[in-house]
């Protein structure tokens, strides 16, 4: 069931589909020729939050502009829980889809470095807490009241991060620093089921109440 | 006959409209008729009853299991036609069907295809270039391709035309002699009921009017025509409502002999379920009128 209701999410957004996976490895290039600095993990965050929240944005529309459909898709015996299950695996999906692209684009384009686990945790983590925090607010309120939500997040990106990276954030990230690369990943990897985790009961807590009109 | 839907109790509210303590049944082997005029709550309560809307109260059972409990094991039993079908116009017949079809653990894949070359409907066919009457078609065929034990169906003649409408009410017919099955059918437009319904529920302003076997609702009405002279205080309370005009008046009885014995020269006529169905509406605006003074 699961599977195929990522699959009614992959249909709805068939459109758009081809243009935000071919930029999933444009941006990478892009950023290698114009701020070669950036590429490795900054590179990748904004790879996976470009199609994730493109994609994302493209499916709540269809959503949107077809609120029968989600009733008809609750009457038959699909559970409402497995409707939000699906939006959060299609987001993993995406997020699967970009490492694989920006892998296989190391593997062709020399500048392009191989991605560390901590990269690739550490920038799951960063959208699973974005998307985690967006989707049940989403839920509860609407596509049309929270859609500039990641319009300001989208724009604001490439201004934020240049500013972050000439920050002096004085911190003393000692501690941090000693504990083992294996430790590290754990610990993100913890943060994230942790974060999902969350945000995905809530969803349904609040799906499982919503009126579909 | 057993019940195969149940609702008890049941209550709702949106802001000025409310659902009020709707209870009803609905037999084996019946087509019942859902009545009213839009906005008088067929959809709400079909929307509850499915669990697409929260009730504040009430139970709803469908082959006497608890939908609270049982809700995937029944809506596996259930087929829907919402009101123009309910489907992302912008994908094919074909992907709108990948994705409904899993849902069903006896979707037959020969029904779906027996009924979509029935209603010579192409899959590879986008959703939105889709006429009213082939999307009510296509909603049947989903309706009807998973051996659905009852058809529950929101306002499906709406907007066709009667060529549609009378082939819809031949499916339905069809579907019946299977037997053990039932449908529950909501419209405004009563004459579809005519010729199939067994049962009829009229619900006007969030309630219940009346819930009745269709024959004997329409055997128990008479449609009176006479003289406005004959008309009086006592004589009026015998009509559900009265239409009058300078050249006489016309009106809904179920006292049929009262009113034979208290008027004379009057017309008798057999009444449609529409003439009944405005009847009680009126009657029930009447009565609100006294109660409010």
């Amino acid at each position: 069931m699961l599977l195929h209701l990522i699959k009614k999410d992959i249909l709805l957004v068939k459109k758009y589909l081809l243009f935000t996976l071919l930029a999933v490895s444009a941006i990478p290039l892009f950023i290698m020729v114009r701020i070669p600095e950036f590429l490795g993990l900054n590179a990748f965050l904004i790879s996976v939050i470009f199609a994730e929240f493109m994609l994302y944005q493209y499916v709540s529309m269809a959503e949107m502009k077809y609120p029968k459909a989600t009733a008809l898709l609750c009457s038959t015996p699909y559970p409402r829980s497995m409707l939000i299950k699906a939006r959060y695996a299609f987001l993993l999906f995406i997020f699967a889809y970009c490492y694989v692209a920006y892998t296989v684009l190391a593997l062709f384009v020399s500048k392009v470095e191989y991605l560390t686990p901590i990269s690739i945790l550490t920038v799951l983590l960063i959208s699973t807490i974005l998307f985690g925090v967006y989707t049940p607010i989403q839920y509860k309120l609407g596509y049309e009241r929270t859609k500039y939500f990641f319009s300001i997040v989208i724009v604001a990106t490439p201004f934020i991060l240049p500013a972050l990276s000439n920050v002096d954030i004085r911190l003393d990230f000692s501690e941090l620093y000693a504990i083992s690369m294996l430790a590290k990943c754990l610990i993100l990897i913890a943060a994230v089921i942790t974060v999902f985790a969350i945000s995905l009961i809530v969803s349904i807590k609040i799906y499982a109440k919503k009126d579909l009109l | 006959m057993s019940n195969i839907l149940e609702v008890t109790g049941l209550n709702k509210s949106y802001g000025d409209f409310s659902l009020s303590d709707i209870s009803f049944s609905l037999e084996e082997d019946c087509i019942t008729g859902f009545i009213g005029v839009n906005g008088a709550g067929k959809t709400t309560t079909i929307r509850t009853i499915l669990g697409l809307v929260t009730r504040a109260s009430g139970t709803i059972k469908f082959f006497r299991k608890d939908m609270n409990k049982y809700e995937q094991e029944l809506k596996d039993r259930i087929g829907i036609v919402l009101d123009d079908g309910g489907f992302y116009d912008e994908l094919s017949m074909a992907e709108m069907t990948s994705i409904i079809s899993p849902a069903y653990s006896r979707w037959s894949e020969q029904d779906y295809k027996t009924f979509m070359e029935r209603f010579s409907l192409n899959p590879r066919q986008k959703i939105a270039t889709l006429s009213k009457g082939m999307r009510m078609k296509y909603s049947l065929t989903l309706a009807l391709s998973h051996q659905a034990d009852l058809l529950i169906m929101d306002e499906p003649t709406s907007g066709l035309d009667p060529l549609i409408r009378s082939q819809l009410m031949e499916i339905l017919k069809d579907y019946m002699k299977q037997g053990g099955k039932g449908v529950f059918f909501s419209t405004h437009i009563t004459s579809d009921l005519d010729k199939v319904a067994d049962m009829l529920i009229l619900i006007n302003n969030g309630r219940i009017l009346f819930e009745e076997d269709k024959d004997m609702l329409i055997d128990t009405h008479r449609l009176i025509k006479g003289d406005i002279k004959g008309l009086n205080d006592e004589t009026r309370n015998l009509f559900l409502n009265i239409q009058e005009t300078e050249f006489g008046f016309s009106g809904i009885t179920n006292q049929l002999s009262k009113v034979q014995k208290n008027m004379h020269d009057i017309l008798i006529e057999r009444p449609t379920i529409e003439d009944i169905m405005l009847g009680y509406m009126e009657e029930e605006a009447k009565n609100n009128v006294i109660t409010s003074h």
